[in-house]
């Protein structure tokens, strides 16, 4: 017995390497895919050189110095180059290597997307035990009924809603920014408080409807195992509710959730486009965007490269955590 | 039960208290609201408007400029040197040095930091926005500054520029001036991203004190600089902030003290607001609806010249540019805050704007007439005129992301259908859009040029497309190019007003372009700024002379 | 209201447009008979005028098809069946039921960031004639048709009680005079076309990678997994911006863009009814017969496979439109000719403050037809797999 499941752990390592590597080959292959589609968009990345107030020259110039004068296959052979050696190039609009500029914001969306991947995990949890220990409870009928409702409002109505009451009608939460203009002269508990001032709206509006998908799936699952024939005999041998509960119920019910945290995960950390840009916080998000309309092309691959590999590492560790919880899974995959 | 009750309680109490706790001490500083991050404060890269501003705080030239509202020009005067002196011939220039500059870390500025800043200006590698710009000095083969025979060195603080012709003004030594030593141990190939892009040693009235990207770039005041006085601003933070409609909710609230581009809808509230102060200038930007006077494929192709087969006719233009309404546009939009426009020199140069030329009126019969002398004519009956069996139909083609230009389009196309044009309006992503546009790839469209101080109109209407080509109508017209010939090689102060009369009479006479209309520069500022001077050269320009009350 | 059943909504509906636009529905009949009789001849079809056409020929018309399926019908009202019908009624009469057109700026000054439930006095004037009308049509062609600018209406102060008409805001006007309701309506209608229409593009990529994977052979069907696996893991919002961004974003772009982004849910589904249809009898047999594979995918397969899939092609439709409308937000979408919810909400955040009705009707529809989407297919769910509790 206890051989055999050793072998099918490393079965099953082998099987999460491998899905990982191939998942990091279809990222490259993405990256290239990438490459050549802004290589053969119309747009000039030197645009802002060619203007009558400047020498009709420059453009030129510059344009050689991104060696983007060069023929495609030749472009191609040094990207591929610099990727092997790990060199993503200087970002046109920031003079800066690609790799700087990304650690710049990269750090903020990190930040954000645990916090609020922590505030979701917590209170979607909390809220499915607590309405599954008092089933047909108040909070119980509320949340199925309008759980829904919630899950299905669009991130960007959420927060115009949360800013319309909070910063607009109650006015105690700014609406926008990372932090006020006089951040600099306050003191540290000043800027402690500044931060989660402005945080608290960006953070409220990342989390709730995570909070709802993972009440949803883990509520919804614990019901049908609930259900289950094997529940109802554990109970009438008379097993209390705890040992039912922890041991045999929910482990039974986190597994398709986890996965989901893996995919919901991924999507925090490749940065919360929308909230980003409504409340004006500088992340990964926004910083794509901007790559993209300047046509940025060495940021735009970097961008891309790296929210693809936070992506896939985000679901490798879903997959890892489901592992732990259920050695069952290896039939699953 | 207890438990929630308390926090229910203790919440908003916390909220009140931190809320009120604002620091209310009195700082000497003043926000700028901006609207995007800069990429540099280096000026030999700084290319947009908001980099300009704030790297020339840092870093003066060797001339200043105050503009002249009555001459409707702009008069230089010396900065960094104390003393100019042209040669009866003008062909050389003895400028003597300030001995009170010194760098932000210290080092004195002298002579050879000048003749460093011509040389790094002009030199290919380092790829800066003046490239290529030195007409009237000394010039190498690959357009790089003769050294040798344009400067001579004199002394620490004195030296003297040879030009190569009797032209050159005062705006041509209009560089700000870089320190040597800090870019001495750079290769050059790699100014553009070099620390000092975001780390300034400037020369001043202010200095650089964070920049936080895309959130606040932070200037405190420069003791050491000449300019500074005790009672000048100490902090001027420029905010970014990206959404047009959040600064003038900040405006509004005091988050922000000045901001500039306020559009004509925000006039009347912006007014009405006790705290602020508006300021409108005549603009120096115009708005114009590009007909492409010749064939542009067979041009894109063959290099050939051919008149368009819709717009290759000045008749029909003018038809187009009176079947427009554009007092109505300027009535509704843009809540009376423009000009019409009848020429390409802007109301502020005025002297060189010809007052003579009475602009189109809004007349589609007249239109019309001219339509059907021309032989447009609705012969099919299908609503849409036609001439040797081509239907007037276009594409009018306009940036993506601007109402104001999507309303334009909008009237255009009603306006048109009237005399029996069809138009359909389609929006492009502006990167791509000015790629088309420059590379005579369009056949109509909307846009608008902001008129360069000193004026200059020959990158705009000179008949050689290839070098020109910000002339995406492909205008070509003998006489205006012999006038900006002229222009260009310099003409007597007092017939240069005549020369530009003549080529607007031109320009009206072809209409190229349908011109629009000139729209107005509103800027807001608290009224605690004092001594605040506002002008077609901006806001910020000469902010070390602001008083705070 | 127990009783009330979706017949009599419909019924309602239909009296309400009936009641408020008779004078048009009479204008658009009498243009029809005027046509018909051969008293004029159409050179070129004008799409506006054809489509106040076609509105009202189906107008006409619903009460018959109504009377047909009047059995079906005839079933309680719920919350989600009585949004479909609303829906339904604004994309099919869009135009008869919008006040003006929603491209339409206003006289600017008066009619700007006007409060909902409220209107302004207008004069016609007739005295301005389009120069260039040639015959009696542009008589219908006014009379009919909301313009874009209309020279011939004299817009007054709110309020000026000697007019007796008057233009009605519903949902108020936003920063340009342009009447939220009718935008809001076009929206409608433009969201529906765009969910259609990629949402078949989706099902039609599934389908074919479906029958590949359930066909092809073990091979094919592994790497066809695995890349979906992939696939559903990987965050294409910027892979999708990057095309809109740089390949322009007219509605068919953005319509394919979205249609192939959104097949992996869709292909899992077809390919495991693929797999389990294969060892079926009548499969089999067809086989044995020698019906070509096609044949016995279009045939045999697809009719049976529609049903399940239904479900996910529902919720397709609603995530189509919510990706839309975030695309729009960002300033990505298909921009201001189509009226897209998003692009309103999103020009709407920048006057919360002062007239929060430009972004709340817009988001009160969205955030409606993405509940009413999923609530359907929730229902679905539950008459096509009554064993599960999802």
């Amino acid at each position: 017995m206890e051989i055999e499941l050793n072998e099918m752990k490393k079965g099953l390592t082998f099987i999460l390497i491998k899905r990982f590597f191939t998942s990091i080959l279809l990222l490259l292959l993405l990256i290239i895919f990438l490459f050549f589609l802004l290589r053969i968009s119309p747009g000039d990345p030197v645009q802002k050189f060619v203007s009558p107030l400047l020498s009709p020259k420059l453009a030129g110039k510059v344009k050689a110095s991104f060696g983007l004068d060069k023929p495609l296959w030749e472009q191609f052979f040094i990207f591929i180059k610099n990727l092997v050696t790990g060199n993503f190039g200087i970002s046109y609009q920031y003079r800066l290597p690609v790799l700087d500029v990304i650690l710049m914001f990269l750090p903020f969306t990190l930040i954000l997307a645990s916090v609020s991947f922590a505030i979701q995990i917590g209170t979607g949890f909390y809220l499915a035990f607590v309405t599954f220990k008092r089933r047909g409870g108040f909070l119980d009928k509320l949340l199925s009924r309008f759980s829904l409702a919630v899950y299905s409002i669009p991130t960007f109505v959420l927060a115009l809603m949360l800013i319309y009451i909070f910063s607009v009608w109650l006015n105690i939460l700014p609406p926008a920014d990372l932090r006020s203009i006089e951040f600099d002269d306050l003191s540290f508990f000043g800027k402690v408080w500044d931060y989660l001032v402005h945080l608290t709206l960006p953070v409220l509006s990342l989390s709730i409807p995570g909070i709802i998908i993972y009440y949803k799936y883990l509520r919804e699952n614990m019901d049908v195992e609930n259900n289950k024939n094997y529940i109802k005999y554990l109970r009438s041998n008379g097993y209390d509710e705890k040992t039912v509960l922890w041991k045999h119920i929910i482990p039974n019910a986190l597994d398709p959730v986890v996965s989901v945290a893996g995919i919901e995960l991924g999507i925090l950390l490749g940065g919360a486009l929308i909230t980003e840009v409504i409340f004006n916080l500088p992340g990964m998000g926004r910083l794509t965007i901007n790559a993209i309309l300047n046509r940025d092309f060495p940021l735009i691959i970097g961008c891309t490269l790296v929210s693809g590999i936070l992506i896939i590492t985000a679901n490798f560790i879903a997959d890892l955590v489901r592992f732990k919880i259920d050695k069952r899974m290896l039939v699953s995959i | 039960m207890k438990n929630k009750l308390i926090t229910v309680i203790i919440i908003p109490l916390f909220l009140l208290f931190f809320s009120c706790q604002r620091n209310t001490e009195k700082i000497n500083r003043v926000v700028i609201g901006i609207s995007s991050d800069v990429e540099t404060l280096n000026p030999l890269y700084t290319m947009n408007l908001n980099e300009g501003r704030i790297s020339e705080l840092i870093y003066l030239g060797l001339v200043g400029h105050r503009w002249d509202d009555e001459e409707g020009n702009i008069k230089s005067y010396p900065l960094l040197a104390e003393k100019l002196k042209w040669s009866d011939d003008r062909k050389s220039l003895e400028i003597k040095l300030r001995d009170d500059i010194k760098w932000t870390d210290g080092k004195k500025l002298t002579s050879t930091d000048v003749l460093f800043s011509f040389d790094v200006y002009s030199d290919p590698v380092v790829q800066s926005r003046f490239y290529d710009m030195f007409d009237n000095f000394y010039l190498e083969e690959n357009k790089h500054i003769d050294l040798s025979k344009s400067f001579e060195i004199i002394s620490e603080d004195s030296l003297v520029i040879h030009f190569a012709n009797g032209n050159a003004k005062l705006f041509d030594i209009d560089m700000p001036v870089l320190p040597e030593h800090k870019f001495a141990g750079i290769a050059r190939k790699d100014f553009g991203t070099s620390s000092l892009n975001f780390e300034p040693v400037g020369n001043g009235p202010y200095k650089l004190k964070n920049w936080s990207r895309n959130e606040k770039i932070v200037l405190e005041k420069n003791p050491q600089s000449f300019l500074s006085s005790d009672n000048m601003i100490d902090v001027l933070i420029f905010k970014i902030v990206p959404d047009y409609n959040s600064r003038i909710i900040q405006i509004k609230k005091g988050g922000i003290d000045l901001l500039d581009d306020i559009r004509p809808e925000d006039l009347e509230g912006m007014k009405a607001a006790e705290n602020l102060k508006t300021v409108i200038t005549k603009g120096r930007s115009y708005d114009y609806v590009g007909w492409s006077n010749i064939d542009q494929k067979l041009w894109r192709e063959k290099k050939l010249i051919k008149p368009h087969k819709l717009f290759g006719n000045a008749n029909v233009r003018r038809a187009l540019t009176m079947a427009i309404d554009r007092k109505l546009i300027i009535d509704e939009f843009l809540n009376g805050a423009a000009e019409i426009a009848f020429g390409p020199v802007s109301p502020i140069f005025k002297k060189f704007i010809n007052r003579n030329i009475s602009p189109f009126e809004y007349n589609p019969g007249k239109a019309k007439s001219i339509l059907e002398s021309e032989g447009w004519i609705d012969r099919n009956g299908n609503g849409t005129v036609d001439k040797n069996g081509v239907e007037f139909s276009f594409t009018l083609f306009i940036p993506g992301n601007n109402p104001r230009r999507q309303y334009t389009a909008n009237i255009i196309k009603e306006n048109l259908k009237e005399i029996g044009i069809e138009v359909s309006v389609e929006k492009q992503e502006p990167n791509v859009f000015f790629n088309n546009m420059f590379g005579k790839k369009l056949e109509a469209w909307i846009a608008g040029w902001v008129v360069p101080i000193p004026i200059d109109l020959k990158p705009y209407w000179y008949s050689d497309f290839n070098t020109y080509f910000a002339n995406s109508a492909g205008y070509r017209n003998e006489k205006v190019d012999r006038l900006l010939l002229e222009l260009e090689k310099g003409v007597e102060k007092e017939k240069e007003a005549g020369y530009y009369y003549k080529i607007q009479e031109q320009i009206h006479k072809d209409q190229p372009v349908t011109f629009l209309f000139w729209i107005d520069n509103i800027s807001v500022y608290s009224k605690k700024i004092k001594n605040i001077s506002i002008d077609p050269l901006g806001t910020v320009q000469r902010c070390w002379e602001w008083r705070l009350n | 209201m127990k009783k009330l059943k979706l017949i009599h909504i419909v019924i309602l509906f239909w009296l309400l447009i009936l009641i408020a636009k008779w004078e048009l529905l009479y204008n658009i009949m009498n243009f029809v008979l005027y046509v018909f009789r051969g008293n004029v001849k159409i050179q070129k079809i004008d799409i506006a005028l054809l489509d106040y056409v076609v509105a009202t020929l189906l107008f006409f018309i619903l009460p018959f098809v109504a009377w047909k399926f009047r059995k079906k019908l005839n079933v309680r009202i719920s919350g989600a069946s009585f949004s479909v019908t609303m829906f339904f009624f604004f994309v099919l009469f869009a135009p008869l039921i919008a006040t003006s057109n929603p491209a339409m700026h206003h006289d600017i000054k008066k009619c700007k960031l006007l409060p909902p439930f409220s209107s302004v006095a207008i004069e016609e004037r007739t005295n301005i004639k389009i120069s260039n009308a040639s015959s009696g049509l542009h008589e219908f062609y006014n009379k009919i048709i909301n313009r874009g600018i209309d020279k011939n209406t004299l817009y007054l102060k709110a309020n000026n009680q000697n007019n007796s008409k008057k233009l009605f805001f519903l949902f108020g006007t936003d920063e340009y005079g342009r009447d939220v309701f009718s935008r809001i309506l076009y929206g409608t209608r433009f969201a529906f076309f765009l969910g259609i229409s990629s949402v078949i593009i989706s099902f039609s990529l599934a389908f074919l990678l479906g029958a590949a994977a359930g066909f092809g052979g073990k091979f094919w069907d592994n790497l066809l997994n695995r890349f979906t696996e992939i696939f559903l893991s990987f965050p294409f919002l910027f892979l999708i911006i990057v095309f809109l961004a740089f390949f322009g974003n007219s509605f068919w772009v953005v319509v394919f863009v979205l249609g192939f982004s959104g097949w992996m849910g869709l292909f899992k589904i077809i390919r495991a009814e693929i797999l389990r249809l294969k060892s079926k009898d009548f499969i089999i047999s067809a086989k044995m017969l020698g019906m070509p594979e096609y044949k016995i995918l279009l045939k045999e397969i697809f009719p049976v496979i529609l049903a399940p899939v239904t479900v996910n092609l529902v919720l397709q439709f609603g995530n189509v439109i919510m990706a839309e409308s975030a695309l729009s937000f960002l300033g990505f979408g298909v921009g201001d000719e189509y009226f897209s919810w998003g692009a309103m909400i999103n020009s709407g955040q920048y006057y919360l403050a002062n007239a929060w009705w430009l972004s709340f009707f817009p988001s009160l529809f969205l955030a409606l037809t993405l509940i009413t989407m999923n609530k359907t297919g929730n229902e679905l769910e539950k008459i096509y797999n009554p064993g599960s509790t999802k």
